[in-house]
């Protein structure tokens, strides 16, 4: 696949990765030869979703302007000791760690604003955004 | 796949023009265009966040080649940091994303016919219109200090010139001289920033020179984090940090350049180094296009931040009136992310969510030790307001701190990345 093969972790989290319908993903990486610049932009595309993209209710975009957010703090190049790299954790992880976040069972000031402002829905949305554009991401 | 740049720029020059020679992504026929004026945090991350869309024709217009933030040059004045590390172009966003840049300075707005005049005479039309023009320094504050005074007691509240001459000025002062910083009065661009710089200077005189001093004389009688910091002051640099609340001095009145002195109500301060950091407005071209307010700064609706004052017209970042949002970066980009949903839903008809505005700062108060706030605000009415506030406490441990420091570093890397592509 090519998909596969895409150097993910060269481009930072979430605005590079937003939203392209995943079937999409395949062909533009195969379609296009030297993508690497070109491929941040394409897979753009869907932050803001535009009119006829086939979004469902449940891939409208939200998840993906909020993973806007995310990106403020959480690039690429993260580090366990500082800000780590969140694109492609399991989903799961991320809703855990999200939940422990909101109600202050895990330190961070950042982390407990950012949990408690989000809604169960979107908590659910953003880290299954997340885990989506990791796996996309993950080198074979 | 070229003819864009005839059709839209036949004014400008080449050089003038930092875009592809080939754009991957074309601009289009008939797409709406957004123009874009400042290529600070709020100008940069709306350029990038609509040119993503594909569906806008994007063009920022900023004369520097590159931005330097302010946001961690307290570091490079303290010699933790190189001021080319602060430093950020264009080069990206134009490639990667076909942003056009235009690096001229944009003079004038025309909201009626919807262009934007830059100095070489081109006219840049839109559709609509996003400034994130920052902040203008008010001369008439403190008499004496101009833009003249500034080159000699300079403010460094933007980086770059200003910063390597409080830096030489640093460098060059001897051990035992007294540095004064003039904090102004509110609302300013980044609210710790006078003390986290008081901070990381301490941390170098205390290496470099030991018996020198620091004075802080401020417009206000309280300041962001102070419980944090005057904990760290007296941890780290017993003895070296003084602070001067307004109602102790009864005001700054003005400053003799010639002395190097800080005239108060209550007497004045010769200062070996002075930096003298004025009180704020919004940034030029925003006060003449007639879209601040009696307060100088830009009233903007919190939602989709388009000014209130005139049509078609939205603002980002310092200049906004953001409510309880305070001027910092992270809020720029933070709005400049609803702002660009916003402006693209309006184009283009794609969907619009609330939008989830944050603000989060890292502020060092030594090399090894920062501390953090993080506060969520939602549209209220006219207003942004606070929902949830957090800040790091007095007496957490050194490991905390510690890690927060280093957090700081990632966020740095990630936050650039996440503006300038």
């Amino acid at each position: 696949m090519a998909a596969a093969s895409i150097p993910w972790h060269t481009i930072s989290l979430s605005i590079e990765m937003a939203r392209t319908p995943k079937d999409k993903t395949v062909r533009l990486g195969e379609a296009i030869g030297s993508w690497t610049p070109l491929l941040a932009g394409l897979s753009m595309a869907g932050f803001l979703v535009l009119p006829g993209s086939g979004a469902d209710a449940a891939d409208n975009g939200q998840d993906a302007q909020i993973a806007a957010m995310c990106a403020s703090c959480h690039g690429p190049g993260g580090s366990e000791q500082g800000i780590p790299v969140i694109a492609g954790l399991e989903e799961q992880k991320i809703v855990t760690a999200l939940h422990a976040y909101r109600i202050g069972e895990r330190p961070s000031q950042v982390m407990h604003a950012v949990a408690l402002s989000l809604s169960d829905e979107e908590l659910a949305s953003v880290a299954r955004y997340l885990a989506a554009d990791g796996k996309a991401g993950s080198p074979p | 796949m070229t003819s864009w740049t005839r059709r839209q720029f036949g004014g400008l020059t080449g050089a003038a023009l930092l875009t592809l020679a080939a754009p991957r992504i074309a601009r289009g026929q008939g797409r709406p265009r957004v123009v874009v004026i400042g290529g600070g945090i709020g100008g940069a991350t709306v350029a990038r966040y609509l040119a993503a869309t594909e569906a806008i024709d994007v063009t920022l217009i900023e004369p520097k080649q590159r931005y330097v933030t302010c946001f961690f040059s307290s570091l490079y004045l303290a010699g933790l940091r190189s001021l080319a590390s602060l430093g950020h172009g264009y080069e990206t966003l134009a490639q990667r994303y076909g942003v056009a840049v235009v690096a001229e300075r944009a003079t004038a707005i025309d909201p009626v016919a919807k262009t934007v005049a830059v100095e070489s005479g081109a006219k840049l039309p839109y559709d609509r219109l996003v400034l994130s023009p920052g902040i203008a320094f008010k001369f008439d504050g403190i008499d004496g200090y101009d833009e003249a005074a500034s080159e000699v007691m300079p403010h460094a509240w933007n980086a770059g010139p200003q910063s390597e001459l409080l830096r030489r000025q640093l460098e060059s002062m001897e051990d035992g001289g007294v540095f004064v910083i003039v904090a102004p009065p509110n609302p300013f661009r980044c609210p710790p920033a006078p003390y986290e710089r008081a901070s990381l200077i301490a941390y170098y005189f205390k290496q470099y020179k030991p018996r020198s001093k620091i004075l802080i004389l401020d417009a206000k009688d309280r300041f962001s984090g102070q419980e944090l910091f005057e904990d760290a002051w007296a941890r780290h640099y017993p003895g070296m940090i003084e602070w001067l609340p307004a109602q102790f001095t009864g005001g700054i009145t003005a400053v003799d350049v010639k002395a190097r002195s800080v005239l108060t109500a209550g007497g004045s301060f010769e200062a070996a180094v002075a930096n003298v950091i004025p009180a704020q407005t919004a940034g030029h071209l925003a006060r003449q296009a007639g879209l601040t307010d009696e307060s100088g700064w830009c009233p903007v609706d919190p939602v989709i931040f388009e000014s209130t004052r005139l049509a078609d017209i939205h603002l980002v970042g310092d200049a906004i009136i953001g409510g309880d949002m305070p001027k910092s970066a992270f809020s720029a980009n933070s709005q400049a992310k609803a702002c660009a949903v916003a402006v693209a839903a309006l184009l283009t008809g794609s969907p619009r969510f609330p939008p989830h505005l944050f603000n989060s700062c890292y502020t060092f108060l030594a090399p090894d030790d920062a501390f953090t706030n993080a506060i969520n605000f939602v549209p209220d009415g006219d207003k942004i307001k606070t929902v949830n506030s957090f800040i790091s406490k007095v007496g957490e441990s050194a490991e905390t701190r510690r890690r927060t420091a280093h957090q700081a570093v990632d966020w740095y890397a990630a936050f650039t990345r996440d503006v300038f592509g």
